[in-house]
């Protein structure tokens, strides 16, 4: 009769028997080969993830440069149109238009008055209302002004 | 009314100190050797009749000081040219004159004479530049200036 509180007898064998673990390996040792394509394929949807986030990265870097250049060249655009308009606005005396005023500016304007050709507004410069030799005057004063600089 | 009275002492007093320092930069120093002397300015446009002519003359040399200018030779800048009344008691000066004259010089005309105070030994010296030169259509020519100081050779 056995001792109800005990299972196994003490000469009980626990060790696997080889055969049945030789089975037991053989029927779970799953052994699945990956192909070298699939590893590769892996490997390159990595590299495109990565190259994307890279391009990404140099997008938006050149973006940021190309926008800081837009705004340096849009500031050096906006302060010479601001110059020339300044330039044109500042010389109603450059009658002759060649960009500097000079006693042909006043010449011109005195041919015109003695030629009787109809007189501009702009060429009104001492602002009395009419073009006139006293017209003429500021233009050539100004022309000879000696803060306008010194020979050398 | 006050008021009134310290602004009149303000710019009376303002007027007299400039007017002492417009006398002090004619006034030479004292001992001083001071002679007066004249430039004459010559405009050359060749073949081509002068109309026009804008130039600047500039002491280099010696203590000068401009005290007038007179028109030229030619009736058609007989007048004084124009020119930047600050430049009187200084030593850099800009002249310009234009004529719608029919008449006009050409070859190698006297445009302008400038008296000079001279302070000192130093025998001056000038610097002219012609800004520009036009005939009679207004437009530019090509032109040589010169100076003739004190009666010396062009």
């Amino acid at each position: 009769m056995t001792d109800p509180g005990r299972k196994f007898g003490d000469d009980t064998q626990l060790e696997v028997p080889q055969g049945l673990k030789q089975d037991l390996a053989r029927l779970f040792h799953v052994s699945v080969p990956v192909p070298s394509q699939v590893d590769e394929s892996i490997r390159a949807a990595a590299r495109t993830h990565f190259a994307a986030k890279k391009r990404v990265r140099s997008v938006v870097r050149w973006l940021s440069t190309a926008a800081a250049a837009a705004a340096v060249l849009l500031v050096i655009f906006w302060a010479g149109k601001l110059m020339v308009y300044e330039r044109l606005q500042a010389s109603p005396l450059d009658v002759n238009g060649d960009g500097r005023v000079d006693i042909l500016d006043a010449f011109a304007l005195a041919r015109s008055l003695q030629a009787k050709s109809p007189a501009r507004r702009e060429w009104d410069v001492n602002g009395d209302g009419v073009v006139n030799r006293r017209d003429v005057d500021v233009i050539a004063m100004s022309a000879v002004r000696i803060d306008r600089g010194r020979v050398r | 009314m006050k008021r009134v009275l310290v602004i009149l002492m303000i710019a009376v007093f303002l007027a007299v100190s400039a007017r002492a320092q417009d006398t002090e930069g004619v006034k030479p120093p004292e001992g001083a050797v001071v002679r007066f002397s004249s430039v004459d300015v010559y405009v050359d446009s060749g073949e081509k009749p002068l109309a026009a002519y804008q130039l600047e003359l500039a002491v280099e040399v010696g203590d000068v000081k401009i005290v007038g200018i007179e028109g030229g030779e030619h009736a058609a800048f007989k007048e004084p040219p124009y020119y930047d009344p600050s430049a009187i008691r200084r030593d850099h000066v800009i002249l310009a004159a234009f004529s719608t004259d029919t008449q006009l010089p050409k070859g190698n005309t006297r445009v302008a004479r400038i008296h000079v105070q001279i302070t000192g030994d130093v025998q001056p010296q000038y610097a002219v530049k012609l800004n520009v030169a036009a005939s009679t259509d207004a437009n530019k020519i090509s032109a040589k200036v010169s100076i003739t100081p004190e009666g010396g050779a062009k």
